[in-house]
């Protein structure tokens, strides 16, 4: 408690610190802002926004995106603004950040949780125009995830991952698209509820104008949602030239609808960039130059992009001269357009247009256009943008066709540069040799932050060329020689991410040194930097480790020690539930006092974790989120909790459409689970016959029945030892159960009704059997290409076993005696047969040869070195027909000398049903005896 | 407009130009020698003049009336006045690598009119060795290299360059299968003042290598008294003695002394850490560790590959336990580098042989 004192102070020492720059910016903002508030009977800007949205947006566009969290924290806190309103805001956040992130799966991570923050905080809204707005923003925002997956799937090594990324762009579009006509809707009937005229001093004229303009913009936002669905499908295909006609004639209304708008104006800019992406050069071409001539000021946004759109249009018609100068002319003409999405668009047409003339050049003029296009592309391909997989490709064919360059030959700036140009176009080994030449030339280096960055980029890319061991030395070296230097964590978490690969790829020689390795690193790491992500890494690697080991305390200390406002800390409480979870069970098999503690403790860990994902924003649909969904759902049905697990799946079952297929058929087991653990059995059943008319596979059926027919045994089981009252509510559904499987897909199989007959023997139910063992019979059996395939052989066997044990149950022993009959011409020493040959004499009534019969097997069986259980089995019938006889004294004599004669070598199953039999013998000889007494 | 201000400019840069040009000239006329830093400095003392003398101990420099005496342990850098543009050049050349263009270039530089004898000296000795590395990868400037080296050996025998000439010229006769030019190299080197431990510490890795451990301990031994301590010269005499523990199978001795070494070095010493890494490896190979050997030579493959002749038998080692650990393409991958940068190297041999766990 001492502790806790200067450790609060801190806290807010600390909290202070980071709000101080927040502080500077704000006095820096007060001037504008003040002067905003000055002017007579405003309250707000004349924008429209608040002041807290535009030193937001102040925030936003100088990267203070953490200056941002912060400040949204202190106005939660203030309660100043509404919940939902700040709510919004850090959607808004996220979804600026993510527009600044050059790492794509980040950035794609934060786009996700953007839209799914945006989604809550629209809940909240009520005053139109704050809806609309935030309505189309959230279009916007799907739109761009689609387009950063459209992106993606443009860099993928196969087609078939370029597909399913092609595949789920057009869904985000579709879902963009969806609620952008909702919207559209919306806005239409909101301006029809304003009466008119509304004159220029009418108050309603800036809502009226607003709720205008955002209609719009929305309709300008569908065609480009499907100019953007149009790139998705492959060029001249049908549906990509429907999608740019479609968006062509929309964007020519907008524009003749709405001349002297802004958006009437770039309605005319895509329907050009429709027209062209349709062949249609001269229409394009004449409405760019329209664009290109336009003078206003408002319009040099516009401008600019027509220039760049037609100078693709010039390419597109062979004047790549031309395409070249313009290209050029744009680059001088907006040199702070260079880094942005269009200027990398337009050095990358440079590039490209200049390698189409090279054919055609000098020798001399040849190397200067290589050269040039190279360090074109060479910036382009290092920047996030819709234009570095073309880049790319290109950058990769000048360098096929360029001599090599030998990178001990370059200096340090030209290796640094060389090595992150290979990086970019994945030459790993290629990166890794200029590295290394640029560690060699910075030795000098006194601060060795030269050489700290090569090794660190050399290690990088060793570990992206598959070779982990040389990754880890490298990254190992790195942290820790020279750990005050930035890039020392990033190592170090590099070389246990090498170490963990080296150790799953070469498990078969010394996995143990691996595992030290891999411990020592990570403990270094958290040590050394504490604070830092990179030490919750090596704490999760220590856990995993543990875990994987068994040492499930060590694993738990390790998960707890990962801090509340990590990154990873929703993941350390998925894991730490999972380590408590196999912990609580281990000591419910000791019958540990703390088994139900722990497992208690898992469940709020899973619950933790869940919580922190979503307030994170990260959506239902994570594949890590359902994860921790169903493995609480999990430890709810196993701790009797079953109704609150259906809840968890439920809800689950939401967000589980595009999860993966291993995700899915475990959501569905779970399902079962929770259903028949609920007593809910009828809609076990429903939901099976739900899964198969819906399209679900035969195994994953199959799986499903099994495992619900295995559910229904051990209940049956559990429920007959307690003497419940509803055991006989279970077998009727178990019954209906094995019928529902015969009439499914999954009892298609010969596996599926072989199964089922075998249970409905077991369960008494010998004529149902028949049935069943029939139908196999007819499916199977009599099915050449079946029996014919002698991996079958044992099959029809087993089948043919089963069917004469169905018949005599069901008295119809001619079927039985046959059934054996044809068996015993194939395989007459089937030991299975022939103790089925004794059981159908028995029930017949032929007691004589039962005897005869079961006396020969056993003494046949009695050769055999072990003896089977079979052996056993036969000398207990034979003392079943002596007893029958009226010679139990015999056969209770046979029996006991059965055990002498074998000792220890019976087996204990065995043994136990030979004493049981003489016990009984004993037992119903005295009762006779007593009853003759009695007489 | 401030007409005044343009005179002021004028005679700034007059005065700017004529300094460039007095320190140009300055540094035309004057030898000068870098020191190395001392405890504390992050660079070391400039002495100008003109150097006087040179022996493989010291060199003398005359600083206007006064002689300088700077022991070759303190020197960080000599730079003769006169050095021709084109041994500048060959020295660029042979940086970055091209060494075929750097010997062209050196050959220049000798036959440049006027040299003083330093910088005769200093090219000629740059010329053999650079032919000497030529020589690693084109077998036919092997006894091209040699030569250069003997004659070098023979026409400077009390230069400072010349033990430096005798180590490169045991580097390659070395491979070779006469005992008698091993030894007079090995003989010359100690008879050069100064350089009697480093012959011993020599030696006695060679004997290791053929056989003789307890000899080469010996010698090691003997040779203490001969080594300042806490020098460079130190250290290479304990990873000698490491590698010669290993060749003794003196595994658990020889793992304690590597992994003392590996830790008292800083970590770019190549020379000292390249064949502990090696002997660690070999140590933990030995003990039936293959991942931990293949980690400790990895550390010469990829941090220390600048010291040749470990570099090749790291490379070697790593071909050998790629194949223990059941990875053949990772194992060509190694033996074909080490095949195309060392081509003469008995380690290729050594690396196609049987892998030993």
């Amino acid at each position: 408690m001492r502790l806790s004192a200067p450790n609060m102070r801190y806290g807010k020492l600390l909290s202070i610190a980071r709000l101080f720059p927040i502080l500077l910016i704000v006095l820096l903002f007060k001037t504008s802002l003040v002067n905003a508030q000055n002017k007579p009977g405003k309250n707000v800007p004349p924008s429209g926004k608040s002041s807290e949205e535009l030193f937001l947006e102040g925030l936003w566009a100088r990267g203070y995106y953490d200056l941002a969290d912060d400040y949204l924290a202190e106005l939660k806190r203030s309660g100043k603004v509404p919940a939902g309103r700040v709510g919004w805001f850090d959607a808004r956040s996220t979804f600026e950040d993510a527009s600044s992130q050059v790492d794509l799966n980040r950035r794609r991570g934060l786009l996700e949780q953007s839209i799914s923050k945006m989604a809550q905080a629209i809940g909240t809204f009520s005053e139109p125009a704050e809806l609309n707005e935030a309505r189309l923003v959230q279009v916007r925002a799907i739109v761009e995830l689609a387009h950063l997956i459209w992106v993606e799937s443009q860099d993928q090594p196969n087609p078939s991952q370029t597909n399913i990324l092609l595949k789920q762009a057009r869904e985000r579009l579709e879902e963009a698209r969806k609620a952008n006509t909702s919207l559209i809707r919306s806005l239409a009937a909101q301006e029809k509820g304003f009466k008119l005229p509304v004159l220029p001093d009418d108050p309603r004229r800036p809502d009226f104008e607003r709720t205008q303009l955002d209609r719009l913009n929305a309709q300008l936002q569908a065609a480009l949602i499907d100019y953007e669905e149009a790139q998705t499908w492959p060029e001249k295909s049908q549906e990509r030239v429907g999608f740019l006609t479609k968006a062509a004639a929309l964007l020519q209304k907008l524009y003749e609808d709405n001349r002297q708008q802004l958006a009437g104006q770039n309605a005319r800019l895509w329907q050009a960039k429709c027209l062209q992406e349709l062949g249609r050069l001269p229409e394009a071409s004449g409405i760019y130059g329209e664009l290109a001539d336009q003078a206003d000021p408002a319009l040099r946004d516009i401008r600019r992009r027509a220039i760049y759109f037609r100078l693709l249009a010039y390419r597109d018609r062979g004047d790549f001269a031309l395409a070249a100068d313009e290209a050029r002319r744009w680059l001088d003409s907006y040199p702070d357009q260079v880094r942005t999405d269009d200027g990398l668009g337009v050095q990358l047409e440079l590039a490209r247009n200049i390698i189409l003339q090279l054919p055609k050049a000098a020798p001399n003029e040849k190397n200067a256009g290589e050269r040039m296009a190279r360090d074109r592309l060479g910036s382009v391909v290092r920047v996030y943008s819709r234009h570095q997989a073309e880049a790319r490709k290109l950058l990769n064919q000048l360098r096929k066709s360029a001599p090599t360059v030998e990178p001990r030959k370059l200096d340090l700036t030209a290796a640094m540069a060389a090595g992150q140009e290979a990086m970019e176009l994945k030459d790993w080994a290629q990166a890794e040799n200029f590295f290394a030449a640029a560690a060699e030339k910075s030795r000098g280096d006194k601060s060795n932050n030269d050489y700290v960055k090569a090794r660190y980029f050399q290690t990088v890319a060793l570990f992206r060329d598959d070779k982990y061991y040389e990754a880890y030395v490298l990254g190992d070296h790195i942290a820790r020689h020279y750990p005050n230097l930035p890039l020392a964590p990033n190592a170090a978490e590099v070389a246990i991410a090498a170490m963990t690969y080296a150790y799953n790829l070469l498990k078969s020689v010394d996995p143990a040194s691996d595992l030290k390795r891999l411990t020592d690193l990570c403990e270094y790491t958290a040590k050394t930097w504490p604070e830092t992500s990179q030490a919750d890494t090596g704490r999760m690697a220590i856990a995993e480790i543990a875990r994987g080991q068994g040492r499930y305390d060590d694993a738990v200390k390790a998960l707890r020690s990962v801090p509340a406002n990590s990154e990873q800390f929703a993941d350390a409480q998925a894991k730490l539930g999972l380590v408590l979870w196999r912990q609580s069970r281990k000591a419910a098999e000791t019958k540990s006092a703390n088994a139900s503690q722990t497992s208690s403790e898992a469940i709020t860990a899973f619950q933790k974790s869940l919580e922190v994902q979503s307030k994170k924003g990260v959506p239902d649909e994570d594949p890590k989120v359902l994860t921790t969904r169903l493995d609480l759902a999990d430890a709810l049905i196993e701790t009797s909790r079953p109704d609150e697990s259906l809840k968890i799946i439920e809800a689950a079952e939401k967000s589980v459409k595009d999860a993966s297929a291993e995700l899915q058929s475990r959501l569905r087991r779970t399902k079962v689970r929770s259903l028949i653990a609920a007593d809910q059995l009828e809609q076990a059943l429903k939901d099976l016959a739900a899964a198969e008319s819906s399209g679900q596979s035969v195994e994953e059926l199959s799986a499903l029945y099994f495992q619900l027919g295995q559910s229904l045994q051990d209940e049956m089981k559990e429920l007959k030892a307690k003497s419940d009252g509803r055991f006989v509510r279970v077998r009727q559904s178990y019954q209906a159960f094995l019928k529902s499987l015969v009439a499914s897909k999954a009892g298609d199989s010969w596996q599926a009704l072989q199964w089922v007959a075998e249970a409905q023997i077991d369960d008494n139910q010998a004529a149902n059997a028949l049935e069943t063992l029939r139908r196999i019979e007819t499916h199977f059996i009599q099915n050449e290409n079946f029996a014919n395939n002698p991996d079958n052989h044992q099959r029809v066997l087993r089948t043919q076993l089963k069917l004469a044990e169905a018949a005599r149950k069901s008295g119809e022993f001619p079927l039985a005696a046959s059934t054996l009959q044809l068996m015993a011409k194939k395989n007459p020493n089937l030991l299975p047969m022939m103790m089925e040959q004794g059981y159908l004499l028995e029930a017949q009534g032929k007691s004589s040869d039962a005897f005869v019969h079961w006396r020969t097997l056993a003494t046949r069986l009695g050769g055999l070195n072990p003896r089977p259980p079979e052996y056993y089995d036969a000398w207990i019938e034979v003392a079943h027909n002596l007893e029958k006889q009226g010679k139990s004294a015999t056969a209770r004599q046979t029996l006991s000398g059965i055990i002498r004669l074998g000792g220890t070598k019976i087996p204990p199953e065995s043994r136990l049903k030979l004493e049981t039999e003489i016990n009984r013998i004993s037992s119903s000889t005295k009762t006779a005896t007593q009853k003759a007494g009695a007489k | 407009m401030n007409t005044n201000r343009l005179p002021v400019t004028y005679t700034m840069f007059l005065l700017c130009v004529i300094a460039t040009f007095n320190s140009v000239s300055l540094r035309a006329q004057t030898d000068e020698i870098q020191l190395k830093p001392i405890a504390g400095q992050t660079t070391g003392r400039i002495v100008r003049g003109t150097i006087t003398a040179e022996s493989p101990r010291e060199i003398k420099i005359q600083v206007g009336t006064k002689t300088e005496t700077i022991t070759v342990d303190d020197l960080a850098d000599v730079d003769y006045a006169g050095t021709p543009q084109a041994f500048l050049e060959a020295e660029q050349r042979e940086k970055s690598g091209d060494l075929n263009a750097a010997l062209e270039s050196y050959k220049r530089a000798a036959s440049a009119a006027g040299l003083k004898p330093f910088v005769a000296q200093l090219v000629k000795f740059k010329y053999a060795t650079a032919l000497a590395d030529a020589g690693m990868n084109e077998p036919q400037k092997l006894n091209d290299s040699i030569t250069a080296l003997q004659q070098f050996v023979k026409s400077y025998p009390n230069g400072r360059h010349t033990a430096l000439a005798l180590e490169r010229l045991l580097n390659l006769v070395r491979s070779g299968s006469d005992q008698s030019k091993i030894d007079s190299v090995l003989t010359d080197m100690a008879n050069i003042p100064g350089n009697q431990g480093r012959a011993n510490i020599l030696k006695a890795e060679l004997l290791a290598e053929q056989g003789q451990a307890e000899k080469a301990l010996q010698l090691l031994d003997t040779a203490k008294s001969q080594i300042p301590k806490n020098s460079e010269l130190e250290r290479l005499a304990e990873s000698t003695r490491i590698k010669v523990l290993v060749a003794r199978k003196d595994f658990t001795e020889a793992e304690k002394l590597a992994r003392t070494l590996i830790e008292s070095s800083v970590p770019n010493d190549a020379a000292a850490l390249a064949p502990a890494y090696n002997s660690l490896g070999d140590c933990l190979r030995a003990a039936g560790k293959p991942k931990d050997a293949m980690i400790a030579y990895l550390h010469t493959e990829i941090l220390y590959d600048r010291v040749a002749g470990e570099h090749a038998r790291a490379l070697a080692a790593i071909t050998q336990l790629w194949r223990v650990l059941e990875k053949p393409d990772r194992a060509e991958q190694t033996l074909n580098k080490l095949a195309s940068t060392y081509p003469r190297s008995p380690w290729v041999k050594a690396a196609q042989g049987v892998p030993k766990p």
